[in-house]
Parts: structure tokens; C-alpha cells; sequence
């Protein structure tokens, strides 16, 4: 038993000094590799001279051979608001002629989930930037279906990128609808969340009614799921933890969530596993329709609960230690809310659905890495009672389950 | 029990596989966003790496990728190395 505590504490203290490192090790570099001298020949071709110029925002010059200007060039992460993708800044580097007209781009650097990112680059969304005249202004470009989040914050990072460049640079006025254009309900998305969020509560206190104690999973597969595609994941936890937290000009949704999430873990538990997730939400369906179970020892399961807590461990380590980003992309769910084209994926998703109908949560409980994250940020004793034997039948958890009823898989 | 012990442990493994298999599926798209290198003169990149021109992190990279890797830029004074940059190179 005291073995098992060193090792936890071992384990906590190492991923803490790793991520404490790792972020003082990149304390104020940029977070995306600035561009090479063949790089800006790509984008401004013909140039054979580049000077950099940080005022009145960041961006190269290129000039030809005979002194004359062949254009300017610039990295969006670099100019400000900072939009982030799915996980991070996705910087690309765009080549503007003197007459205000984006002649090249090329992706620099980006930590999108390569499934949805090559989606994007096979799309004609960036050809579709190529001869815009920033003086007429942009036309309306649409997302690319199924890589909706990076595409979008790719189109918003090129439009206020270049048009920063275009009007303090080259002095044009570009039209600021094709910019910005004009959003009905403009906060919607995080007032839904706050909404999702005082659901909770609510349920708690319509406990007599059956159906109540579904409504925030109801409402966190509608509005975590299908309308911001952006369940909580490694990835989000992964950015948190090397501060690098979604932008709320252009995630006001995601933004509000991990805000929330974090605050109430640690101040009340882990509401999030335990009512708002919108894959537990699926998973908790399929136990309630499909009541066999398979029969586990408990101590067994007892044991198995370790391994997500090892998975976290494993991708701190990855991540912060050897930089394997890709590590970020170990879970199903994700995939499931923005579909995914690839037959291994979906295989992968059915399959956890399908374990799960015969051991409640089985994902949750035994494998979820980010529920393991959670959950030791949780107030103690307050844990989302997915991962622990005893949920259900124990009052300090914050499990909506019936009361009373057998947790999970264990029919013993 | 026993059936389910076993049961249980088989979904554990097949899905940690599965998580595995994801990763180095996302892992050869990233590859593949890659684009194709032009190859260098291991005399010069040795050069290179003797002078220290080289910063640690690309010569890192170097030895664990091999010198075709990199490519020489118009003056042939310094190696470049796009070490992830994906292959959407938009020409108009």
C-alpha cells in the first residue's frame, strides 16, 4: 500500500517538474518555428533580399535583385488576435504583392489532429485565398465540412492577419464586413455553456423526476458534442498544461468550457465526467438500454482504474518530455463528434462503445486519460465516481447514477 | 468470474491497441504532410556539423533522420530543414 503512494506521488512529481521544464524552457519563444529564408522565397518568388520589420506588426520585405519592393511577407500567429485551431495557432506564412493582393501562403507549422488537417489541405479552402485583392476585400468562404474548427480559425487568422498587413503596412482600407461579418447572437456559445453548466444543479434538485438526472448529459451531447464539435480532450489539456489555453475570440464556447471545468473540478469535483461529457453521455445511454454486464472481480477492476492514470502519465511524459505531440491523439471520442473518414477510427469508436454496453463506462473508468486528469485535479472526495469501484453507492462521488445501483460491468 | 476476468482484460488490450494504432495512424499522416526533400552532399553536411553552424536541435534531427533530409539554400551557407512543415505548398 505505502509502495503504491510513493509511486503515485513518484509519478505526480515527475509530470509536474517535466511541465514546469518544459514550459521554462519555452518561456517566450514563439510557439510556432519562424519561417526560412527559403520559405519567404516561396511565398514572394523573385525576391532575393528579406528584411524583418516588427512595426507596426510583425512581417518580412522582399526585394528583387534591382532594390524594387517584390512584397511582404508574414506568419499569421505572428499578428495579432491569436486564433487558435482545434488545439493551437496554426501558423501560415502569406506572401502579399505592394498592391495588396495575397500571391502565395504556405502552412508553416501546426498541431491540429492530422486526420482533420489533411482534410483541410485537400480542400481548395487555401487555394480560394489566392488572388484576393485586400482592397475589395474577402469573398465568403466556407468552412470545410468536417474539419469545421480548423478550417474556420484558419479562415479568421488569414482574414485579420492580412488585413492588419494590408491597412498599417500598405496604408489600403479594407471593408470590414468581409472581415468581420456581422454574428446574430454573438456570445451564444458561451451562454449555452454557462447554461449547461447550471443544468447540473437543476437536475439535483428535479431528482424526484427520473428523466432529470439525464438532462445535463442531454444537453452536454447537444451542445459539447454536436454544436462545438469539442468535447474536453488531451489535446485541450495538453495546450493548458504548456499555456497555450484556446483563444475566446474565436472559442468562446471551448474557452468558457475549460474555464468552468477546471474551476468547478477543483472547487466542487469533477462535474464534467460525471454529468457532462458528451461521449459518457452515449455510453451511459447504451448501459441503461443494454443491462448485461459482465461479471469482473472487484478487485481487478480496482487495479485496472490505474491504467488511465498511467496513460496520463505516459503522454505527460511523451509530450512534455520527448515532444511527441502525436501522443495527444490516443482517444476515440473525438472523432465521433467532427466523423472521421478513416475505417480504423470508427472501428475504434464502436468498439468502446460496445465494451461499454457490457461494463458501464468502461472508457470512462478504465482508459480515459482526460478523466483521469480531472479527477486529480478534483477536490478530494469529489472525485466523478466513473473511475472509482465504489461510484454509485458512494455519496461523496458526484455520480448522477441511480442510487443503489450495481456500478458498471461488476455483476458479482 | 473467471470468463469475465478474461473478457475484461481482452477489452482492455484491444483497446489499448487500438489507441496505439490510432496514434501511429495520425502519426504517418503527419509524415505524409511532409514534403519530399531534395538531398544533400554528406561532405557538406559534415562541414556543417564540425563548424557547429548547425543548432543542436537540427543537428539532432540530422542524425536521427539521415542527411538526405536536408537541403542546401541558394548560397549554400546554411542547411534548411522544414522538420514539420506540410506538403499544401499552393502554387498559383
Amino acid at each position: 500500500m505505502a509502495r503504491a503512494k510513493i509511486l503515485k506521488i513518484s509519478a505526480l512529481v515527475l509530470g509536474v517538474i517535466l511541465i514546469f521544464v518544459w514550459n521554462l524552457r519555452h518561456y517566450r519563444q514563439p510557439s510556432s518555428p519562424l519561417p526560412e529564408r527559403e520559405d519567404l522565397v516561396s511565398v514572394l518568388p523573385g525576391a532575393t533580399r528579406f528584411e524583418l520589420r516588427l512595426e507596426p506588426v510583425t512581417y518580412y520585405q522582399g526585394f528583387f535583385p534591382d532594390g524594387r519592393l517584390a512584397g511582404v511577407a508574414f506568419v499569421t500567429s505572428q499578428i495579432p488576435p491569436r486564433v487558435t485551431g482545434f488545439t493551437t495557432e496554426i501558423s501560415i506564412l502569406v506572401g502579399m504583392t505592394p498592391a495588396g493582393v495575397i500571391s502565395r501562403l504556405e502552412v508553416l507549422h501546426h498541431l491540429e489532429t492530422p486526420s482533420y488537417f489533411r482534410m483541410v489541405l485537400d480542400s481548395d479552402l487555401l487555394p480560394s485565398f489566392l488572388g484576393v485583392d485586400l482592397k475589395s476585400g474577402f469573398p465568403e468562404l466556407d468552412a470545410v465540412s468536417g474539419a469545421t474548427i480548423s478550417s474556420q480559425a484558419i479562415i479568421q487568422d488569414l482574414k485579420t492577419s492580412a488585413r492588419a498587413v494590408a491597412e498599417k503596412v500598405y496604408g489600403y482600407k479594407v471593408p470590414d464586413s468581409s472581415v468581420n461579418p456581422k454574428r446574430k447572437f454573438p456570445y451564444l456559445e458561451p451562454f449555452l455553456v454557462i447554461l449547461l453548466f447550471l443544468s447540473v444543479p437543476v437536475s439535483r434538485r428535479l431528482s424526484r423526476f427520473h428523466w432529470a438526472r439525464f438532462l445535463p448529459f442531454i444537453l452536454g451531447f447537444f451542445i459539447i458534442g454536436l454544436y462545438l464539435n469539442s468535447p474536453l480532450s488531451l489535446n485541450h489539456i495538453v495546450n493548458l498544461l504548456s499555456l497555450h489555453p484556446p483563444a475566446f475570440a474565436n472559442q468562446p464556447g471551448l474557452f468558457t468550457l475549460l474555464f468552468l471545468t477546471l474551476i468547478l473540478s477543483i472547487l466542487i469535483g469533477n462535474v464534467y465526467c460525471s454529468a457532462l461529457c458528451p461521449f459518457g453521455a452515449i455510453l451511459e445511454l447504451g448501459a441503461r438500454i443494454f443491462p448485461k454486464r459482465i461479471q469482473v472481480e472487484p478487485g481487478n477492476i480496482k487495479k485496472a482504474v490505474y491504467i488511465r492514470s498511467f496513460l496520463l502519465l505516459i503522454v505527460i511524459l511523451g509530450i512534455f518530455g520527448f515532444g511527441l505531440n502525436i501522443l495527444a491523439h490516443l482517444e476515440p471520442y473525438p472523432y465521433l463528434f467532427a466523423p472521421a473518414k478513416s475505417p480504423l477510427l470508427w472501428f475504434y469508436i464502436t468498439l468502446t462503445v460496445l465494451f461499454s454496453l457490457v461494463f458501464r463506462r468502461f472508457w470512462c473508468r478504465i482508459l480515459c486519460p482526460t478523466g483521469a486528469f480531472l479527477d486529480l485535479i478534483a477536490r478530494p472526495g469529489k472525485k466523478s465516481g466513473v473511475g472509482s469501484q465504489e461510484s454509485g453507492a458512494n455519496d461523496k462521488t458526484l455520480n448522477l447514477s441511480e442510487p443503489g445501483t450495481s456500478d458498471g460491468g461488476e455483476i458479482t | 468470474m473467471k470468463k469475465g476476468n478474461l473478457v475484461f482484460v481482452l477489452m482492455i488490450l484491444t483497446l489499448l491497441s487500438l489507441a496505439g494504432l490510432t496514434v501511429r495512424y495520425n502519426y504517418q499522416l503527419t509524415l505524409n504532410l511532409r514534403p519530399k526533400m531534395a538531398r544533400i552532399d554528406p561532405g557538406v553536411l559534415a562541414r556543417q556539423l564540425q563548424s557547429g553552424n548547425l543548432s543542436s536541435r537540427k543537428a539532432d534531427f540530422f542524425q536521427a533522420v539521415g542527411p538526405e533530409s536536408g537541403r542546401l539554400n541558394s548560397n549554400n551557407t546554411k542547411i534548411l530543414i522544414q522538420e514539420s512543415k506540410p506538403s499544401n505548398e499552393v502554387k498559383k
